[in-house]
């Protein structure tokens, strides 16, 4: 039990006093990041390192490693409350919390969500304690050739789970796609759909592309008839109920082991094992069909999972020095600057120090929950607030949140745009989250087939030969006959029961 | 949330009969087959093969060709199986006005922002979007508490470079 | 409120174009208000931990913030033309590396030395043949004769099209006779990580990169392609020493657009002086397998254009790629 004695001698580390207070310092800092939009724990973490050159280097990576998990608490609060992912992971979150919110059960859909987050950031740390090394190795047969099987199954759920229709699912999807390929392209740098315009260099950026679609939508959508707005009348209960609590923990257990696995998988994103987790759980459910209208489970599995990703990812870094996200390779280079290299050497050499960021990220996550759960119940009454005031008062703060993204109106200007196409998309149905999804995975997809065929000398056939990858390829294929059957079937019983 | 629900029926008729009985679908459909074949057409400005292996045309140039595919069929189903037409689909020229109030006020800020500075196009931005809704000195008192507020946050304690 | 200061940080760092749209005229001394760093590659790779340093020691010089930003992609062709194109007020650097002059012979971007005004070079960064801890060849020999037994089939993993460590990989295939497949990756990092993952079969990428890997014992490193061994793997040859005639390395610094006015620059230049010469740098230089090397605007403006000359040379006899 050489790892559970680390775990012990850790807490000295973790409970001195400063220690506290940097953790508490840095998940307070994530929080804040991940609540308002555009800014996100990446470029928290970033801009906070150079400040932590005078602390001590247990401190300063306890600091910047609680700005990574505090955010992803934080970007669930604008997603309930009024509809706008702070960044991909936060996107599905969307369809079922914000469902939830003009429910009156917002208290209820971020009760869970921070009980899901600290269960899921809790138990991937002591998978990270206990078994991260050989598992680590496990990680690293995830090549180029795998990772575009992992993003085709990611995409399969998408388009097969979101919305009533499989072809308007196939738009949005497509769409997101199509705009993934805008600007400069990843293997040869040759810029594509450009329109010689300098801004879109670089592809549009997400936080403004997801604020549009959803956050501006959903302002003028509720502009319409201000009188009419589904204000609830009263919040139903600020924490979730019993029952609920006994019905999310599946989806509390089962996100917890994908965000885990697919945080070991580096080059992945935060909102791959959200999207995967909220797929599972409407696939298992006894009543699907309450997805998409408030179910608790689609706020309760995706929020475990990112949260629990985060521990995940810190295992390829502290055991191989592996950065698996651009977050974590931020945290790289932090190590790298307090004279330290991540790897088995440092558990051999400074077991204070890594038991004593393993410990703090126990004790930050309990902070968080510290936080958020009596927070629940005073962000929820936001939903209160009379639309006629609300909706202008976030309308500027959209707008300042996509001006912060380049300090530029071009943002704001792009964010209207697709407020627009998503106020449009909303009457004909077309699902969002999709888009918004498809945007994230369709880069790192092609990248990852333009890599693999180069190393299996131009062929396709690595993709079948990679057991991993044939074996994902396979769950695809059966994800999306399913999908195109139930699709069929629902057609049918519409046709059956409503003869035109 | 007037109608979203799954099937709509048929046409209407009403006031602006012509408009409202447009398919919706069919003309998103259009527009995003337009989109794709731009997007497709110019695809082939892009070396399909490079000296690295798949070139940077390559993908878009199927993922655009499936996508005008995929455009078809939604425009197919769309004046099929489900039809949604305007007048089903999108609220009366009340609530449209609304909708076009705010979209028109954040027109004027970008216009506005950096002539006038934040201060005056968010106040402006604010009033717009509050008088049809509130009298008007609580509308003005409003709307200017509010941009000061969230200047003061953002440029002061953000440090957000706002003009 | 102390917080206050954290906030302008985490605020600005989105500022990646910041300098594009804003009006704000540079009115009085430089700097007005805080300084963007543009690194056109991945962060956590040796030149965002660079640039990172040096932001921290000009910030000191400079009494204004100096923020880092990443925009990777395109063998750092993104970044770069970003900066180009930014107004030439020295409020948007750019971290240089070696890339800049080998866009044009690859026809990457139109970027070359003269598209920017240097501010100074800071370090050379030398590049490693690695390969995984278990692989068959124990020497440079062994693994040309691999290579040469298997043409094509020896995937070397670089940091993207036409990156140094794909020229790198190049010249070591063209100055061997062998061939090998070439893998691109966004930044180095990524192609670190296939190699401990065995998809690939070896990396010409910076000394630096691979350590973790090497102490973690995944990788063990054939020969540094440095003129002199490596102080931070001392018992790991040269390619000289292992009968390969041929040297190659990386080096990076700073510029900020053409035209930036003579008083900034000359700024810039004096706080990138100061800012590579504490030992804070120097000593994380070393520790990351890199070399400090300070020329001033004017060597590094010399020194860039001969490089321009000397890649170019090599560039179009190699015929890169097929």
């Amino acid at each position: 039990m050489e790892s559970f004695d680390g775990l012990m001698s850790g807490f000295a580390v973790a409970l001195t006093w400063q220690n506290l207070l940097y953790c508490l310092i840095g998940v307070t800092v994530g929080q804040l990041v991940g609540v308002l939009p555009g800014v996100g724990p990446t470029t928290a973490t970033a801009l906070l390192i150079p400040l932590t050159y005078g602390m001590s280097p247990a401190s300063a990576i306890i600091m910047l490693s609680g700005i990574y998990y505090g955010g992803m608490y934080g970007g669930t609060i604008t997603s309930v409350l009024i509809n706008t992912p702070g960044e991909a992971a936060s996107v599905i979150t969307c369809i079922d919390g914000y469902k939830m919110a003009k429910q009156g059960r917002a208290g209820a859909a971020l009760g869970i969500a921070a009980l899901g987050s600290f269960i899921g950031g809790i138990a991937s740390v002591i998978g990270l304690a206990l078994v991260g090394p050989p598992l680590a190795e496990l990680a690293l047969r995830f090549g180029p050739t795998e990772m575009f099987s992992l993003m085709v199954l990611g995409l399969t759920m998408v388009v097969g789970l979101m919305g009533t229709s499989i072809v308007r699912g196939l738009v949005a999807m497509f769409f997101g796609l199509i705009l993934s390929t805008i600007g400069m392209d990843p293997i040869s740098g040759a810029l594509r759909f450009t329109f010689g315009q300098p801004f879109l260099i670089s592809g549009i950026d997400l936080v403004t592309i997801a604020m549009g679609l959803f956050g501006l939508s959903e302002i003028f959508l509720g502009m319409e008839n201000l009188s009419a707005v589904g204000k609830p009348e009263k919040l139903t209960g600020l924490f979730p109920k019993r029952e609920e609590l006994r019905g999310t923990s599946g989806a509390i257990f089962r996100g917890t082991w994908l965000g885990f696995f697919i945080g070991l998988i580096p080059g992945t994103s935060s909102a791959v094992p959200a999207l995967l987790s909220y797929s599972i759980e409407k696939a298992l459910s006894k009543t699907p069909e309450r997805f998409g209208n408030g179910a608790i489970e689609g706020v309760a599995g995706p929020e475990t999972a990112n949260n629990s990703y985060c521990g995940g990812a810190m295992i390829p870094l502290l055991t191989l020095g592996i950065p698996s996200s651009p977050t974590i390779a931020i945290l790289l280079g932090a190590f790298i600057m307090h004279g330290l290299t991540p790897g088995p050497i440092l558990f051999k050499q400074n077991p204070d120090f890594v038991w004593g960021v393993i410990d703090s990220m126990l004790v930050g996550n309990a902070m968080l929950l510290a936080m958020n759960l009596p927070l629940a119940g005073l962000w929820a009454r936001i939903a209160l607030v009379p639309p006629k005031l609300l909706y202008p008062i976030v309308l500027i703060l959209s707008i300042i949140g996509a001006y912060t993204v380049s300090n530029d109106l071009w943002d704001v200007g792009v964010m209207l745009v697709f407020g627009v196409i998503g106020y449009v998309m909303k009457k004909l149905d077309i699902p969002m989250a999709p888009i918004v999804l498809t945007y994230v995975l369709g880069a790192m997809m092609e990248k990852a087939a333009l890599q693999s065929v180069k190393m299996n000398d131009g062929s396709l056939m690595g993709l079948v030969e990679s057991p991993i990858s044939l074996s994902i390829l396979i769950l695809a294929t059966i994800v999306f006959l399913g999908s195109v059957y139930a699709e069929i079937k629902n057609k049918k019983a519409m046709l059956a029961g409503e003869p035109d | 949330m007037a109608s979203t629900e799954g099937v709509t029926r048929g046409g209407q008729s009403g006031p602006n009969g012509w408009i409202k009985r447009q398919n919706a679908g069919l003309w998103f459909g259009l527009a995003f087959l337009a989109f794709s074949v731009l997007f497709f057409r110019m695809s082939f400005d892009l070396a399909y093969m490079s000296k690295l292996g798949a070139g940077p045309g390559m993908y878009p140039r199927w993922l655009c060709g499936i996508s005008i595919v995929v455009a078809i069929a939604y425009i197919w189903q769309s004046c099929t199986t489900q039809v949604f037409r305007i007048g089903d689909r999108f609220p009366g020229r009340r609530e449209l006005t609304n909708v076009a109030t705010i979209f028109v006020s954040c027109v004027v800020f970008l216009l506005l922002l950096n002539h006038v500075g934040f201060l005056i196009a968010g106040s402006a931005l604010m009033f717009i979007a509050f008088w049809r809704n509130y009298a008007l000195w609580k509308a003005t008192a409003l709307s200017i508490t509010i941009t000061v507020i969230t200047w003061v946050v953002f440029k002061i304690f953000f440090s957000v470079p706002l003009p | 409120m102390k917080n206050g200061l954290l906030f302008s940080a985490i605020v600005s760092a989105v500022a990646l174009t910041g300098a594009t749209g804003s009006q704000v005229a540079a009115q009085g001394a430089f700097p007005q208000r805080e300084v963007t760093i543009v690194v056109p590659f991945n962060p956590g790779g040796a030149s965002d931990m660079t640039a990172r340093i040096i932001a921290k020691g000009m910030e000191r010089e400079l009494g204004k913030p100096v923020v880092v930003v990443n925009k990777a992609g395109g063998s750092g062709g993104v970044g770069m033309s970003q900066v180009a194109r930014s107004p030439a007020d020295g409020y948007t650097l750019s971290y240089i590396p070696v890339e800049l002059v080998m866009h044009k012979a690859l026809k990457l971007s139109d970027l070359e030395p003269a598209t920017f005004a240097f501010v100074g070079q800071t370090t050379v960064v030398p590049a490693a043949l690695t390969v995984p801890v278990d692989a068959p060849y124990k020497t440079v020999a062994d693994f040309v004769k691999y290579a040469k037994a298997n043409p094509g089939k020896v995937r070397v993993g670089n940091s993207g099209a036409g990156s140094i460590w794909h020229i790198a990989a190049s010249a070591l295939e063209q100055n061997q006779g062998v061939k090998f497949n070439h893998i691109p990756f966004e930044g180095a990092a990524p192609a670190v990580t296939a190699l401990m993952g065995k998809h690939i079969e070896a990396v010409t990428v910076n000394s630096g990169e691979v350590k973790a890997g090497v102490d973690a014992g995944k990788l063990k490193i054939l020969a540094v392609m440095t003129p002199e061994r490596d102080p931070a793997f001392p018992n790991v040859p040269t390619l000289k020493e292992s009968g390969v005639n041929l040297e190659f390395a990386g080096w990076g610094g700073f510029a900020a657009p053409k035209g930036t006015p003579k008083p900034v620059m000359d700024k810039l230049s004096a706080a990138l002086k100061a800012a590579a010469s504490t030992d804070e740098f120097k000593t994380f230089i070393t520790s990351r397998g890199m070399i400090v090397s300070y020329r001033d605007a004017a060597n590094f403006t010399k020194f860039a254009d001969d490089q321009y000359v000397f890649f170019n040379g090599l560039l179009s006899k190699m015929e890169l790629g097929k």
